[in-house]
Parts: C-alpha cells; sequence; structure tokens
C-alpha cells in the first residue's frame, strides 16, 4: 500500500520536474549491465566437440579485491544471450539469466549485542561450508524460442535435481576466505551445472561467475592515440586489464538442438533493464528502488570492439540499445571507417579507400563460403561444419590466414585456422591485433592496400596459452596481492 | 512526444508490475554517484594558512587510461560538500557541483563522408589548445546558506571572468595526448579557476579533474585482514595506479565559518528520483531525470560505511542525514571491527560500550572538536595551525590522546592538526582508525593490547602527495610501471 502512493507521488513529480541533461553514453556510468566481451566457438574439449560453447562477459574492469561489496550481478537486470539460426538477424534461442540476492545478517557479538557484520562473510567458505558466508546470489536461465520478448518462454532445469535456481559462486575475495587460486579454481568448478534443453537428447551445462579479464589488450596505448610503434611486430606492452575481473555467463549447449537448417549460427549478448526506476528515498537491502515496465536493452555485444572502436560518440548509446536488425542504420561506420583514418593520421600509413566491403563482411554479413548470412547485423557468425582444434593447434590470428585477397575465404591456404575469428571467436583469438590489420587492407589485394601487409599491432600477445583447454575455459581471477607481487 | 507517450505508457506498467527481487548495496550499481572519502584542513601552503581545504574523491576505482570513454561525471548526478558551522549536524552552507558534457561530435573525412569520432579526443590536446577534444566538460558550483534544498542559493562566480562555468580537465588519456605525465599535471592545473563567494571578500579555488586516490587500502583487510597486522609495512597497495575523480574547494576560512571555530564536515551525491530510459537513447538523452533529489551516497569520516556499518543498513546510511545518525549508533558504541580483529588474532578487544570509538565518529573530543550534535562528520578545530607538508605526522592526532581520551597538544608526537582533527591527505586513517578500535586511547587494563601498532602495513606520508592545491598526485599511464615501485 505504501509502495503505491509512493510511486503515484513520485511520477507527478517526474513529469513536472522533467528535465533533460547532456550526458555520456549511459553504459559507463552502469557497469553492471555493460555486456564487454562475447564468444561462441565449437568446444575443444576433449569428448565434447559437438557442443557449442557461449561466453558472455558483463561488468568489465574489476579490480579484483575490491571489497567489501565486490562484484554481484544487478538483481534488476536482465541477462541475454541471442542465438540466430537462419540468417536474419532476428533471434531464434534467447537464454535470458536473471539474478537475485539473499542476505542472511550475520551478527557478530560485541558486548550483550548481536551486531550486523559489515562483510560478505563471517569467515573461510567452501563449497562444503558455506556457513560463514552472509550474502549469496543465485539465478534461473530460461530458454525464449522465437522473439526474445515474445516467444515462448521456458524455465531450464538441473538435468539432475530438477531444480530451476542455480548458484553462483562468491567472487574471489582473498586467500584467507576462499584459499589460494587453486582451491578457488575447484571451488568454482562446483557451480558447473548440467542442464537439459527442452527437445533436446542431450545435456548443456551453465556457469555464472568472476573471470579474470581476459580481453588481453593495451587499452592505454590504443586510445593515447595509438602510443606505440604500432606496425613494429616486436612491441611487448601490458595488457592494461592485468589481474582485473570480469562477471562471465557460460553455456555449453548441443550444437545440434540449436543449429536449423543452415550450419552456420549467430550469437550476440545483451544486458536490459526496467524502463522506469523510483529511488527509495528510505532504502533497505531489500527494497533500494523500484524498478517497472517494459525491459529497454542498454548494451549488446556481438563482434569485439565494434562500439568502442567504430560506432561514432554520438551514436553509441543508440547502437548498444537498437537491435541488431536495425543495424544498416550504422553502416556509414563500416564502409567509411573512422579507425584507418586515425591511424594515417598517426603514423602515414595509407589506409584502403572506402567503402570497404571487406569490414561489411567482417563484422555485418560475414564471408561468402564461410559463414556469410542473408542479414546485415554485427553478430558473430560461426560456420560448425569446421571441427573444432585443439588449444596448441589453433592460430591466435584466427582466420586471417584463410583469405586470398579479395577477400575470398580459401580453407586450402597456408596456416590458414578456419576456427577462429572470424568464424566465430574463441578466446585465445588476438581480435584486437585482427582488426587493427584487416582495418588497414590485410584481406584486401596490396593494390587497394599499400600498407596492407604489415604487422599492425598493440603488443599485447592474445593466445590459447592462457586459458582452460576446456569449460569454462576463461582463467580463475588472479590471487590477492598480500605481499609484493610475482610479475 | 514521443517521450511523453512512452512515460503514460511506463507509469501504468510500474504500478501494475511492482518491486523488483532483492539488491545488493545500490551505490555500487552507480560508480559515477559515489562519494568515497572526504578531507578538510587548513590549508598548509605557505601564505595560505587562512584559507579551508574541502576536497573529496568520487567516481573510486577508475582503471588508468580506461578509454574509449575515460570517467566523466554524470550530469544527472547532484554532488554536494556541506558545511556544519555550529555543530548541531545540521548543513548551514553546502556547495553544490553539478556537471554538463557536450559531445561536439568531431567529424573525419573518410572518403566522400564525413564520419563521427568514436572518442573523446580525435588528436593531442593542451592547455592551450582543446580543439581535438571531442568531449567537454564543465560544471557550475552553487553555494546554498540554511538547508540544503530549502536555504538561499547563490552561484560561485569565477573572479576573473565573472562566469558561472568552470571547465573541467580531460581524464589523462596517455603522455602522447598530453606530452608526459609533467604536461598532463600543467595542463591539469590549468583548470584551477579562482572563485568568488557570495558576500566573502576574498578569492577562493576550485578544482575538478582526474587524480590518483588519494586514500590508499590494501585490500586483505576485506579478506578478514590476510595479513600481518602488527606489522606497519610491506603491504600491497590495491590503489596504486587507480584513480579517482577529486572535487576541491579552497575557501576563504572567515566566508565559511559561524560562531564556533569547529566546523563539521560530509560529501554526499544525490541523483533524481525518477528515471526513465530512452527507448532510442541519444548521446544527449539517454534517459529522462526527474522528481525529488534522492540522497544515494555519503561520506564523512573515513571508512564509516566500508568497516563500520553492517551490510543491511549501508544503502540507509547512504540515503540518511547526519541529525538522524542516532539510528546507527549501536555501530559506534559496539563496533564490529575490534571482535573481528580479535576473533582472527585473538587479540583482545576492549568491551564495549566504547564511548572513545563513538567519540572519535560521531561527537568529536573536549578541547580539540566536540559539537553539541552527534553525527558522523569530519570536525576540524581550526584554531590549530597548519602544519607544513614534510613536517606532518601520518598519525595525525592520535597521539594528543591520553588513556582517558584527555587531549593535549603538549603530548610527544602529537599532531593536532590531522585526524581525527578534520583530516589531511597524508593522515594515515586507516592505522588510526585500526588503532582507535584496539584501544589506543583506554587504560591498558580495557585494552590490554593497545601498545601494538596495529596497521594494514601501507606507508602513508606527505611524500606521497603535492605540496600544493590540489594536493592529490597525477594518474599512472602505460609508461608507468604496472606495480607499485
Amino acid at each position: 500500500m505504501r509502495k503505491a502512493v509512493f510511486l503515484a507521488l513520485i511520477f507527478s513529480a517526474a513529469l513536472a520536474g522533467a528535465s533533460s541533461h547532456r550526458d555520456s553514453p549511459f553504459i559507463a556510468k552502469n557497469p553492471k549491465v555493460n555486456g564487454t566481451n562475447f564468444y561462441m566457438f565449437l568446444s575443444y574439449q576433449e569428448g565434447h566437440a559437438d557442443s557449442l560453447v557461449l561466453l558472455a562477459d558483463f561488468q568489465p574492469w574489476q579490480p579484483i579485491h575490491a571489497g567489501p561489496m565486490f562484484y554481484p550481478l544487478d538483481p534488476a537486470a536482465l541477462y541475454e544471450i541471442h542465438l540466430d539460426n537462419n540468417g536474419d538477424c532476428r533471434e531464434d534461442l534467447t537464454f535470458q539469466f536473471r539474478f537475485r540476492h539473499a542476505l542472511l545478517s550475520k551478527t557478530i557479538t560485541v558486548g550483550d549485542k548481536q551486531i550486523p557484520t559489515p562483510f560478505l562473510y563471517t569467515g573461510p567458505v567452501s563449497a562444503a561450508d558455506s556457513s560463514h558466508q552472509n550474502f549469496f546470489e543465485q539465478y534461473t536461465v530460461s530458454l525464449a524460442r522465437g522473439g526474445a520478448r515474445s516467444g515462448q518462454r521456458t524455465l531450464l532445469r538441473h538435468a539432475l535435481t530438477d531444480e530451476t535456481v542455480f548458484g553462483k559462486p562468491m567472487d574471489y575475495v582473498g586467500e584467507k576466505i576462499l584459499g589460494d587460486t587453486a582451491t578457488y579454481r575447484d571451488y568454482v568448478k562446483n557451480f558447473f551445472y548440467p542442464i537439459g534443453i527442452p527437445g533436446c537428447p542431450r545435456l548443456g551445462r551453465v556457469f555464472v561467475g568472476q573471470r579474470d579479464d581476459h580481453f588481453n589488450m593495451d587499452l592505454g596505448r590504443i586510445f593515447d592515440l595509438f602510443d606505440t610503434e604500432i606496425a613494429n611486430p616486436n612491441n611487448a606492452h601490458h595488457s592494461s586489464l592485468h589481474s582485473v575481473g570480469a562477471t562471465t555467463i557460460a553455456l555449453e549447449l548441443p550444437a545440434a538442438c540449436v543449429l536449423a537448417s543452415t550450419p552456420v549460427i549467430s550469437g550476440w549478448s545483451s544486458a536490459s533493464l526496467r524502463q522506469a526506476r523510483v529511488l527509495n528515498p528510505r532504502p533497505s537491502f531489500e527494497a533500494p528502488n523500484m524498478e517497472g515496465g517494459p525491459w529497454m536493452r542498454v548494451s549488446r555485444v556481438g563482434n569485439p570492439l565494434v562500439n568502442m572502436m567504430f560506432i561514432g560518440l554520438p551514436d553509441k548509446n543508440r547502437f548498444n540499445a537498437g537491435p541488431p536488425d536495425e543495424d544498416i542504420r550504422y553502416l556509414d561506420y563500416f564502409t567509411h571507417p573512422t579507425l584507418p583514418v586515425s591511424i594515417e593520421s598517426q603514423f602515414g600509413f595509407t589506409p584502403p579507400k572506402p567503402p570497404r566491403q571487406d569490414l561489411v563482411q567482417l563484422f555485418l554479413t560475414g564471408f561468402p563460403g564461410l559463414n556469410a548470412t542473408q542479414g546485415v547485423c554485427d553478430a558473430l557468425r560461426l560456420n560448425t561444419s569446421y571441427p573444432s582444434r585443439p588449444g596448441p593447434q589453433q592460430n591466435r590470428m584466427g582466420a586471417l590466414h584463410c583469405f586470398d585477397p579479395g577477400p575470398v575465404f580459401n580453407p586450402s591456404r597456408a596456416n590458414c585456422d578456419p576456427t577462429g575469428f572470424p568464424n566465430g571467436r574463441r578466446p585465445g583469438d588476438d581480435v584486437m591485433d585482427f582488426i587493427l590489420r584487416a582495418s588497414m587492407g590485410r584481406l584486401l589485394p596490396s593494390s587497394e592496400a599499400p600498407d596492407g601487409g604489415l604487422s599492425y599491432n598493440d603488443g599485447v600477445w592474445t593466445s590459447q596459452q592462457f586459458f582452460f583447454q576446456g569449460f569454462p575455459y576463461l582463467a580463475t581471477p588472479h590471487g590477492p596481492h598480500n605481499e609484493e607481487p610475482a610479475q | 512526444m514521443k517521450i511523453l507517450t512512452t512515460i503514460l505508457l511506463t507509469v501504468g506498467a510500474v504500478a501494475a508490475w511492482g518491486s523488483d527481487g532483492r539488491e545488493a548495496p545500490f551505490i555500487s550499481r552507480h560508480p559515477s554517484a559515489n562519494a568515497m572519502d572526504l578531507y578538510l584542513f587548513r590549508n598548509y601552503e605557505p601564505g595560505r594558512e587562512d584559507m579551508l581545504v574541502l576536497m573529496g574523491n568520487f567516481q573510486p576505482l577508475q582503471l588508468r587510461e580506461s578509454g574509449p570513454l575515460y570517467y566523466p561525471l554524470d550530469p544527472d548526478t547532484l554532488y554536494e560538500f556541506h558545511l556544519d558551522t555550529n555543530g548541531d549536524c545540521r548543513e548551514d552552507k553546502t556547495f553544490q557541483f553539478r556537471f554538463k558534457n557536450e559531445v561536439r561530435d568531431i567529424k573525419f573525412a573518410v572518403g566522400d563522408k564525413e564520419i563521427s569520432a568514436p572518442g573523446v579526443l580525435t588528436g593531442p590536446v593542451s592547455a592551450t589548445d582543446e580543439s581535438r577534444r571531442n568531449l567537454l566538460e564543465s560544471y557550475t558550483v552553487t553555494l546554498v546558506n540554511g538547508d540544503r534544498r530549502a536555504g538561499s542559493a547563490a552561484p560561485v562566480l569565477d573572479s576573473r571572468t565573472g562566469s558561472k562555468s568552470f571547465a573541467k580537465p580531460l581524464d589523462f588519456v596517455g603522455p602522447k595526448t598530453f606530452g608526459s605525465s609533467e604536461t598532463y599535471k600543467s595542463y591539469s592545473e590549468s583548470f584551477i579557476h579562482p572563485i568568488r563567494l557570495p558576500g566573502c571578500g576574498r578569492d577562493g579555488r576550485v578544482f575538478a579533474g582526474q587524480r590518483e586516490h588519494i586514500t590508499r587500502t590494501n585490500s586483505a583487510v576485506y579478506d578478514l585482514f590476510n595479513i600481518d597486522v602488527t606489522s606497519t609495512t610491506g603491504g600491497y597497495d590495491d590503489l596504486h595506479g587507480i584513480s579517482a575523480t577529486l572535487l576541491a574547494l579552497e575557501l576563504p576560512v572567515e566566508c565559511v565559518v559561524g560562531s564556533s571555530m569547529t566546523v563539521g564536515a560530509w560529501a554526499s551525491a544525490s541523483m533524481r528520483q525518477a528515471r526513465l530510459l530512452n527507448p532510442q537513447p541519444s548521446a544527449e538523452k539517454p534517459s529522462l531525470e526527474g522528481g525529488a533529489w534522492t540522497q544515494v551516497s555519503r561520506v564523512g569520516n573515513p571508512l564509516v560505511n566500508s568497516l563500520v556499518i553492517g551490510l543491511p543498513h549501508k544503502d540507509a546510511f547512504n540515503a540518511s542525514r547526519p541529525h538522524e545518525d542516532d539510528a546507527f549508533l549501536d555501530y559506534f558504541t559496539h563496533p564490529t571491527l575490534p571482535a573481528i580483529l580479535a576473533s582472527q588474532f585473538g587479540f583482545q578487544a576492549p568491551p564495549p560500550p566504547r564511548n572513545d570509538w563513538a567519540a572519535a565518529f560521531l561527537k568529536g573530543f573536549a578541547r580539540l572538536n566536540q559539537t553539541p550534535g552527534r553525527c558522523d562528520m569530519l570536525r576540524l578545530n581550526l584554531s590549530f595551525a597548519p602544519v607544513p607538508h614534510g613536517r606532518q605526522r601520518s598519525s595525525g592526532a592520535l597521539y594528543c590522546f591520553d588513556s582517558a581520551q584527555n587531549f593535549s597538544v603538549s603530548r610527544s608526537s602529537c599532531d593536532a592538526a590531522g585526524f581525527p582533527n578534520g583530516r589531511r591527505p597524508a593522515d594515515d586513517a586507516t592505522d588510526i582508525v585500526l588503532r582507535i578500535g584496539m584501544g589506543a586511547w583506554l587504560p591498558a587494563s580495557e585494552a590490554p593490547d593497545n601498545h601494538i601498532p596495529f596497521s594494514d602495513r601501507i606507508t602513508i606520508g606527505s611524500w606521497r602527495f603535492f605540496p600544493n592545491f590540489p594536493f592529490a598526485t597525477i594518474p599512472r599511464t602505460h609508461d608507468d610501471p604496472p606495480f607499485p615501485p
């Protein structure tokens, strides 16, 4: 009752006092719903080769040990992974994640009083003994077939227990609470769940938790007007994201159960918030605010680096909010990319002349003979007819060497690894170097790209060696820094 | 028009739909509205001792060089510093900061088209040439006398130009954009603006910009003190190379004090109570925000909401005002921090109720900085002369008290111009708080372990800071080592 009155009052105030302010891009204000990286590949874990793996990172740039709150996901948000199995840039299957929090309000005895602890835990926590855990995160997963909002939704269940609620491990708050990194790695394995997919004879797997932010790149140099010799193959810089974490949603699905008539599947991730929010002026843990109304998409990720390096500042918010099947409105950012012009202005290298059909293929349509779809949109596209390769056989430049100038996909070329980016994306694919090189014309004839043969790079080496050879692939968060760190 | 229709539709939906689940403490969702640390001290720059410095870190935990957007403040948030000049725990003067971010939409010529740049700059930026800056940040400062919402408000003006608008420097993108850390420093300092307060005869100064975190943290503290807390050095500084946005004011003392020589201070951030997301968001209008300002963050004394207030009440504390702090009194008379240290290491925590602990945070001390009101705010007795840079003790006023909390400036190692008498950048607040918690100001009979130099093992000192306003150091870049030296 009290809540209803509160809402009615507020909304009249909102209408009267509605004001417009200029804003920096919205998502920077809302890190918990910031999707950053999306991966899609056929599993290269032994015995899982016919499974499709989807990894979606959210809430980036977590200094690992930032207490006391660390990094729960947002219970008011909807996190989604979308799959398009007929190439029309509309989702056919959407996996929807909703989170909830439980606070036990554990207390500490101080004299004659019981005082609530300021922390998320009161002592060591393990999979076998969570009695000291003060704060729990749980989630549900729904599968929507058809449109993400209009389609038919089914709650997915634990294949053995039939439960619909899954647990998320505690973030790696430190060694004293959760043990060393090996112990934490084993603790986290208790949160890999087998899930049933309706109509599918085989099981999938799900995991949500903190991972090392493996998007290795020298963000600082790249955005500092490329403060490096960008074409020098001997660059060796530090990743800006060293020892920083992110929260990963990981799914492993029997590929046959998500494919339709074509072997090419497209995917992207997104996060949405309710359209309206009213802050509670007397907030409690349970009710800091009220949110309602339709879901509004505030973040989406298909191909890497698109919104970061290609979409112009005035359109970044709109791109995040837009559905992929409207991406044609951003076509100029791909046919006429500013990235090669920036590189030219800093170093004098000559970029290919626009319009850049090669970049349209890279980001928006896929390549004929490899992963082309009829729809035009920013999505990862994976042709699942190429069997996955074990880590050591993966090329860190993905499928870069699979193209004759044109670009024309030619899988018989030397060093061609057709199972990597831009045919889907694996954790070890060095997409920053790939995209720098493709932008300067690596996939074009040298007559159109006089400087297209150079080894453009950000100086940070990404490869499969930094990742697990199986689910959930992405690495355990870095250990705590009680003493001077080992480099 | 379209937005208006959306709003009307949405309101109906909200009323029907109700509340959305449980939430983590709110402010972790909105770092841009997070007020983290507050500083209050008499300026110790030679010749400026009659100025009061009031400054704070907002939007904490900024990784170095996080492009392409970096860390502008939020135009939809109200950032405030509050001063209580009569000790009743209600604000008498409030400085309100409002920010404005303008996308200039610089375009690149790409073939025959003009294409909008993706980042906040397109080329080098300097104090004399910001033409390649694609996002311009500016702010206004308003002084409110009396209640922060009902009092009389007047703009603070640039005393050189008479303008109400102040420019904010671009965050430290890196040495190629700015030349070097030295040139970024001089660029940044060109945004220190002289200000004229309404009715004040002398100029003050204002600055808003990215600087390194002033406070340092060993996050082993959050791992239930996974360190030897009896050793004062060797800890890992988890905030090394991490920045925050600094808002800093230098104010003529005579224009901000009241009848008492002790002034209280806290900072806060507030957001509009209602937000509607725009389904077609532009850079200028991703959402529509309106309604009453609703406070979402507050800071007075250091560490209160991170180490003192219990998890169920952290949101409530952030939303509350100091004159309501009796609601949280148990957290101060019966602190959990000493009990945690006792349980982890076997030290003996002094018995509650802890009037010494409560006085440090809520009341101040007789002959030093006591106020009639009981609330969490920094309290600074202005009659103690500032101690010059380089001669300050990072233990602040910790050693100015005997075991009955009697203040005496003549005690050895006493630096009465430091925390808990106000707070300076170089005051090692974590160590001071740990030691007070374990009974530094109690007789050994009640606090048998009070001789131990409890510490988070991070060394703080004025050598970490510039000797001049705004004191905080320049953010690190990719040319600096990634780990503490």
